[in-house]
């Protein structure tokens, strides 16, 4: 094994640097990323499904995908969609559930502050959970910054990839299942998942069982308001609970 | 406003949502407040729609079937951790009670 240190005089001029070259940085991203893949395929196909069963345009149930990127976000567009609701209602709700990104766009920024423009941009599109937590884990390591750019675009490219691909599967097979399945319930069954492994905090579990009062409560409220009712009066109970408090 | 623009809307202010904080160049820094409520925001918001969903879904099959779907998915997933299993052991539990019913 060699010195690699450049103090020291046996070393060669001519040894390669040790540093991974950018291909093999798209790839080791691309690697981490691959953990992440069979979840995120399936909930594509969940995603994919929902758009093809809703009472919408299939081509707007399919452009949440390129268009919102985030599938909270994308189901909670389709199902107001499906529901009637009016557009005000479908965007407020979408950008409530993709606040968070405004977090991890802040905190990647300092990451991106020496990159050009159009990477920027690219960068900023392909951002999401899971290639925040990819991207996010390579930048914390010390060292060459070129090659945890490219890290990030490997996950977050092949993560865009995969998610469209579900989506588009599963739109065009969501099409042709029979009604007697009730399919209808896959999204709530799915979004009932994801809620209770979000409830570790009392503030969480109180904000949840506010949103669900409020939710059977406003069934009936006029413009399909009754779920962004239940997401602000869940939030208020939340914010007010501390954290610390069983 | 038609359904593909309301998507195409949502999708705008999804990205500059995305790209916020990029041109600052990560010389913001958030209230501790703020952040939580931006990570609160998301199981709020679907403890909403799934309860809209599951009220929705009633219509046509009563209300037991897919109230105990749902009971045995948020167990399964609970369990699990996986938000999947509440889809893979609810339908399954939805089906079997739709057949008992309709028998």
């Amino acid at each position: 094994m060699l010195a690699t240190t450049a103090a020291d005089p046996l070393i060669p001029r001519d040894v390669p640097d040790p540093r991974p070259t950018r291909r093999a940085d798209l790839v080791a991203g691309a690697r981490a990323m691959a953990a992440w893949l069979p979840g995120i395929a399936a909930y594509g196909l969940v995603v994919g499904v929902s758009a093809a069963r809703a009472d919408m345009p299939a081509l707007a149930g399919w452009l949440t995908g390129p268009t919102i990127y985030g599938g909270g976000a994308q189901v909670a567009a389709i199902d107001l969609l499906d529901a009637g609701a009016a557009p005000v209602v479908v965007v407020a709700t979408v950008l409530a559930v993709n606040a968070r990104l405004v977090v991890y766009s802040a905190a990647l920024a300092g990451f991106w502050r020496t990159t050009s423009r159009r990477w920027r941009l690219l960068a900023a599109y392909l951002l999401v959970d899971p290639s925040f937590a990819v991207g996010v884990d390579r930048y914390r390591e010390p060292g060459d910054r070129v090659g945890a750019h490219a890290h990030y675009l490997g996950g977050a490219g092949l993560l865009w990839i995969t998610w469209l691909a579900a989506i588009t599967v599963g739109a065009t097979a969501g099409a042709r299942l029979p009604g007697g399945l009730h399919l209808e319930l896959v999204v709530p069954l799915f979004l009932v998942g994801e809620v209770v492994r979000r409830l570790s905090s009392p503030a969480a579990r109180r904000g949840c069982a506010a949103a669900v009062v409020v939710a059977v409560a406003g069934t009936a409220a006029p413009l399909h308001l009754g779920p962004v009712a239940a997401i602000v009066a869940g939030l208020a109970v939340a914010l007010t609970t501390r954290e610390d408090r069983r | 406003m038609t359904a593909v623009a309301t998507v195409l809307v949502a999708g705008l202010g999804s990205y500059l949502l995305r790209l916020s904080m990029v041109g600052a160049g990560g010389r913001i820094r958030w209230l501790p407040q703020i952040e939580r409520a931006a990570h609160l925001v998301v199981p709020m918001t679907f403890a909403a729609l799934a309860t809209g969903g599951i009220l929705a879904s009633t219509g046509g099959i009563g209300i037991v079937p897919p109230i105990a779907a749902v009971g045995a998915g948020a167990v399964s997933a609970q369990r699990t951790g996986r938000p999947y299993a509440a889809i893979a052991v609810g339908m399954p539990t939805l089906w079997v009670l739709n057949a008992l019913v309709g028998a």
